[in-house]
């Protein structure tokens, strides 16, 4: 257990030292703030687009804290599914090519624990840059809007961070198959796709599979469904995501270095 | 427009972010050859940098050659 430790450690640190430990939690900063701005500007945009010479009268609902967040979450599932890809591709793949992985597992630990520390460190990253965002994104809504929502959004949150944790290890055992980092981004980008595809398969993919969690997150904000609604997909994103990063230990322990 | 004109104290933070950002990626291109970054051409990468909001993540992951 020492051993897995150090690898811990050694990840966080690895983090700590790159470009990581900056780039990602400021775009997820970006993300955050952006949204409750683009929420309340929205109607004045579209009535500037449509001309105020026209003389129609356009009337918009006010915008409102649910905006924001529709907007939050829209963005997490696209640009922040695209930053926890982009920057976890290479976890595995880089280090086998560029021949670390053999140096450092001459050393006496096991082989899961590189796996699983990669994916535990990559992990707090992301989920701490995505609270980081929703605290802002919640603060901006509190003058924006005056209202929070508090509960109902951060419901949404726990959602898509149990997605992300999938997309993670998507990523993981992408990484740990492929044999350059084209290979593993392909595999990765087309598992993601796959997930986000299911649900407009059958309907019982768009209740229970894991791409369902983002169009649940949305509603949960605005208050259309509650949280036990969500719970079987939640349970089934959560038990694929152990699923995945076991089959990345077992793949990587069956592969020559 | 007029909310963004009345309300730069919001829009400042976004701003400074975002130009941090964009520091933080080509401080790290400037100081590269031109072999140590993909394609050998630097001008590049700039552009790439300037992409909003994910340009720097392109270039740190993408961009560099050991």
């Amino acid at each position: 257990m020492t051993g897995a430790r150090t690898f811990l450690k050694k990840e966080f640190r690895e983090i700590g030292k790159t470009y990581k430990i900056y780039v990602i939690p400021i775009i997820f900063l970006v993300l955050g703030l952006t949204s409750p701005l683009i929420a309340k500007i929205a109607p004045d945009l579209v009535k500037s687009l449509a001309g105020s010479g026209s003389g129609v009268v356009i009337q918009l609902p006010l915008p409102t804290a649910v905006d924001a967040y529709l907007q939050l979450f829209k963005n997490f599932n696209q640009i922040g599914i695209l930053v926890v890809l982009i920057s976890s591709i290479g976890l595995v793949v880089e280090e086998k090519s560029r021949g670390t992985a053999v140096l450092i597992l001459t050393k006496p630990v096991p082989r899961w624990a590189f796996i699983i520390s990669k994916y535990i460190a990559s992990a707090v990253l992301i989920v701490g840059s995505t609270l980081l965002s929703y605290f802002a994104c919640l603060y901006y809504c509190g003058i924006l809007f005056d209202e929070t929502l508090f509960k109902p959004s951060f419901q949404g949150l726990i959602l898509l961070l149990v997605y992300y944790l999938l997309v993670l290890a998507i990523a993981l055992l992408a990484s740990t198959i492929g044999s350059t980092s084209v290979v593993s981004g392909g595999l990765a980008i087309g598992g993601v796709l796959l997930l986000s595809l299911l649900p407009s398969l059958h309907q019982w993919f768009a209740r229970y599979s894991p791409g369902a969690l983002s169009g649940m997150e949305t509603k949960l904000a605005a208050g259309s469904i509650v949280f036990s609604d969500a719970v079987p997909a939640l349970i089934v994103t959560a038990v694929l995501a152990v699923l995945l990063v076991a089959t990345a230990v077992v793949v990587f322990q069956r592969q020559e270095l | 427009m007029e909310f963004l004109r009345e309300n730069i104290s919001l829009l400042a933070p976004l701003i400074i972010l975002q130009v941090v950002l964009f520091v933080i990626g080509i401080v790290d291109l400037l100081r590269r050859d031109p072999q140590q970054v993909r394609w050998g051409i630097k001008w590049v990468w700039v552009l790439i940098l300037l992409i909003n909001i994910i340009g720097p993540l392109i270039y740190f992951v993408f961009g560099r050659k050991e």
